[in-house]
């Protein structure tokens, strides 16, 4: 916006561009054509000593009204009118953080950041005073990212109590955050994170230079920053892990990576990261190792499950009815008798009926959800067995395969899982057990292929790093987990002295 | 990107889904009889179970007469509401005659389509399997027809009643050139059906058979031993005027063969140690340790005569399960090379010496 008004004032102004002009007026006219239509801005004009005029602007409800009132309007009303013109004197003032700009744009970029700017008649400059206060809401838990035994606290949207939360838990200079502005319009702060001594500085550069690349008006969401920097956008996988917990993103840091946070959102990215980090939860490392490693082996037993039992399910009863056991033989088949469709289309009913249920139940107010849990409940449960729509057994396949999805502990890779889901159950009800074994194939090919920021996706399996096992579907003893993972390509590997 | 779809759609379009059998309208053979009408046909019989709404627990049996197997079964897709499918056949009941004529040609469709399973039991039938299937039906007492049979011969498997023998066992046997085939027997009793013991086999041909009790010491003598209760008189109560056994439980055995060729001659020195378990025995003065020794010795006694009863049968039919000729193959094959096995096998020395070991003995000593 910003822009595009100086370009159109640039012929008609007589005066050097962006400087500003020692006449409030002319001042006051330029700052009002750049926020033409913006009723949030405010102008508080004052007659100083000896009739010389000067006026306040500030954005209304993002400036510390209190504050500004004590720390800087009364000081500056208390100055002589000599003293205004000297920069030294106006530096002394109690506020925080005082500073005098000569140019335009600074003016403007200061107003929008929630500064307060006092601009007189006469100087040459503009005061700004840096007592900004945002609205937000508090530290809680996020919802989606629960624990048990971890801190309960989460980020917020707000990049410098994000920033400052990250600095209250590692006391240690080394902790560095680098700035990259998003956003042709928006204009956004994105921060990268890192540990100095132990992240590597190329892949930092690389980072930066990714977020330095995006061109684009504005980003809603995290979302979108991952989208633009992904190196495998036709990847259902997510390249980037998303987490709105600081002590994951302090136990990134601690490993090496970057954490990526962006103004406006309370999820940060953390890269580079392998295909089993999301499978990881904090509470795997603060209890036990053998709860941790039990835990962990049954969530990739579950996304093995979400993936591939509906399949299997799907290509024995179109295919391969000599898999089934013979004691499970008759059963099967009684209580498939009833369903008038093929696999494929009981299994697409239900399977599309459970995922409704899911989004539904996401973007519904939790009054609302209970009742849309009793309707699924009764309807999946009981109606659909009744009507001959489902046979019983398929629905204990939905329902275990549901649960298996729900305990990967990253939405996104739930996400991933889900989707994959479905193909590999369209490829079953085509071809059969081949189609599921063709298509677990490509898709650890893909696997194998994929990246995040440059290092292998599916490391440490493959390429194999023997030593990183013991982190990866078991987690040993805290004891053993002395060296850092290898995927951020650490600088110092070693953990402790 | 548009010749990765194309890729992608053609084989979909062009080859999915054509041997579909979508699993409730497969009809499953679970049974399949074999055996010789009179007019030098064979009569197939089969059974799969009804599955339906208001079915319970009722199966269809088709007969039919046929030259192959592939023709009984297009020959019952014309009768049965469901398509029949042979993938899960859990056993064929070959009759005594068909057996005697040998049963490897009639094999040939189980191992030519992958989707019938190798995996199917072969049973001979002292009678006839159709009568054994059609009263098999009408057991009220038993579970349904296959499910009967496929029980009893799992359970007496495992107890090493009767031989394992599946049809990728048989071909393995048939095919080696010093190796005979074995299968496990059954007839049809009044109101059940009972393993009577284990046809042998030279090569595809059944020549003699073997009660259970022999099965269990020839499958031992195989290293296949099962958990068999091994029974031996030893005992006359003359109060009671009753004959008593001793029963032990064979756990575990250890053989040895020693094969020498003598002068053309051959001879086999076989050595089997036995852990057992004593289970029940009559007992008077058993606390001494050398009652415990006469006892192993008695029992090994028997075993012996027992094994030297085997082996003289099975020479004299010319049956080989054991392998004695693939061992000879392997260790001696000039030998092997200049005989004719199966006249050089019915001449040959076989010494067998037994050993009995009490390995537990409950809690009376």
């Amino acid at each position: 916006m910003y822009k595009r008004n100086r370009n159109k004032t640039q012929p008609k102004a007589g005066y050097k561009e962006n400087q500003l002009s020692t006449s409030l007026k002319e001042n006051l006219i330029r700052l009002e054509e750049a926020f033409s239509d913006c009723p949030d801005l405010i102008k508080r004009k004052i007659f100083l000593n000896k009739d010389r005029q000067g006026c306040f602007l500030y954005l209304n409800g993002i400036v510390d009204m209190d504050l500004v009132q004590r720390d800087f309007i009364n000081p500056i009303l208390s100055l002589k009118d000599d003293d205004l013109v000297d920069k030294d004197i106006i530096e002394r003032i109690v506020a925080a953080d005082i500073d005098c700009h000569h140019d335009l744009s600074s003016v403007i970029k200061d107003i929008l950041s929630g500064f307060t700017i006092l601009i007189i008649d006469g100087n040459p400059f503009a005061i700004s005073c840096k007592l900004y206060k945002y609205e937000h809401r508090s530290i809680v838990e996020p919802e989606i990212e629960k624990n048990v035994r971890g801190p309960h606290e989460g980020f917020i949207e707000i990049n410098d109590s994000n920033i400052a939360i990250l600095r209250r838990k590692i006391k240690n200079t080394k902790l560095k955050f680098k700035v990259a502005k998003v956003g042709t319009v928006m204009n956004q702060t994105v921060t990268i994170a890192y540990i100095e001594d132990i992240a590597n500085m190329d892949l930092l550069n690389k980072l930066y230079a990714k977020i330095e690349a995006i061109n684009y008006d504005g980003m809603m969401a995290i979302g979108y920053i991952e989208q633009f920097i992904t190196d495998f956008k036709l990847s259902p996988f997510p390249q980037y892990l998303a987490t709105e917990r600081p002590d994951k993103a302090v136990a990134a840091l601690l490993e090496g990576r970057f954490v990526i946070m962006q103004e406006g959102t309370p999820v940060v990215l953390i890269a580079p990261i392998s295909f089993f980090s999301f499978f990881q939860a904090l509470d795997d490392y603060s209890t036990n190792w053998m709860f941790g490693t039990f835990i962990r082996a049954i969530r990739l037993l579950g996304a093995l499950i979400a993936i591939f039992l509906p399949a299997i399910y799907i290509a024995i009863t179109s295919f391969h009815y000599f898999m089934v056991p013979l004691d499970l033989l008759v059963p099967l088949a009684e209580s498939r008798i009833k369903v008038p469709f093929p696999p494929i289309i009981e299994a697409l009913i239900l399977e599309i009926t459970i995922e409704m249920l899911r989004e539904a139940s996401i973007r519904l107010p939790s009054y609302i959800g209970i009742s849309i849990g009793v309707v699924g409940g009764l309807v999946i449960g009981q109606a659909a067995v009744a009507a001959g729509i489902v046979s019983d057994l398929f629905i204990i396949i939905v329902a275990v395969t549901a649960m298996a999805s729900f305990i990967i502990p990253t939405y996104d890779m739930g996400l991933a899982v889900r989707f994959i889901r479905f193909i590999f159950m369209l490829l079953s009800a085509v071809f059969g057990i081949v189609g599921i074994v063709v298509a677990s194939a490509v898709l650890i090919a893909h696997l194998v292929v994929l990246e995040s920021l440059g290092q292998p996706y599916f490391q440490p399996v493959i390429p194999l790093k023997i030593r990183e096992l013991k982190d990866t579907m078991i987690r040993a003893p805290i004891k053993f987990l002395r060296r850092r993972p290898d995927q951020g390509i650490p600088n110092n590997d070693k953990r402790g002295r | 990107m548009k010749k990765i779809w194309i890729f992608i759609l053609v084989p979909i379009i062009l080859t999915g889904c054509w041997d579909q059998r979508i699993y409730e309208k497969v009809g499953f053979i679970l049974n399949m009889g074999i055996e010789k009408t009179d007019d030098d046909m064979m009569l197939i019989s089969f059974t799969n179970p009804v599955v339906g709404i208001q079915q319970q627990g009722e199966v269809e049996m088709i007969t039919t007469i046929a030259n192959s197997l592939r023709e009984a079964r297009e020959d019952g897709r014309l009768v049965s509401p469901k398509n029949l499918e042979g993938g899960k056949i859990q056993h064929i009941l070959v009759s005594y005659d068909m057996a005697e004529g040998g049963i490897f040609n009639l094999l040939e469709l189980f191992q030519r389509d992958p989707i019938n399973p190798a995996l199917a039991l072969i049973v001979v039938v002292d009678g006839s399997p159709k009568e054994l299937i059609e009263k098999s039906l009408t057991f009220g007492d038993k579970p349904r027809s296959a499910y009967y049979i496929s029980q009893l011969l799992e359970n007496n498997i495992r107890n090493g009643y009767i031989p394992d023998t599946r049809i990728y066992n048989f071909d393995i046997a048939y095919f080696a050139p010093g190796l005979d085939p074995i299968t496990p027997m059954i007839k049809l009793e009044p109101n059940g059906i009972k393993i009577t013991g284990t046809a042998l086999f030279s090569e595809d041909k059944k020549v003699g058979r073997i009660d259970t009790k022999m099965t269990s010491l020839l499958l031992a003598a195989m290293g296949r031993l099962g958990s068999a209760t091994y029974l031996t008189s030893n005992y006359f109560d003359e109060d009671q005027g009753m004959k008593f056994q001793t029963a032990v439980l064979l756990r575990h055995v250890k053989r040895k063969f020693d094969i020498e060729v003598r002068e053309g001659k051959l001879a086999v020195n076989m050595k089997l140690s036995f852990d057992v378990t004593l289970d029940e025995y009559k007992w008077d003065r058993t606390d001494e340790a050398i009652n415990q020794k006469t006892l192993e010795e008695t029992i090994a006694k028997a075993m012996k005569a027992d094994y030297v009863q085997l082996f003289n049968h099975m020479q004299d039919i010319g049956s080989d399960p054991v392998g004695i000729g693939d061992m000879v193959r392997a260790k001696h094959n000039d030998y092997w090379r200049s005989i004719e096995w199966k006249e050089a096998y019915k001449h040959a020395e076989i010494n067998i010496d037994v050993k009995v070991d009490i390995k537990q003995h409950g809690v009376i000593k």
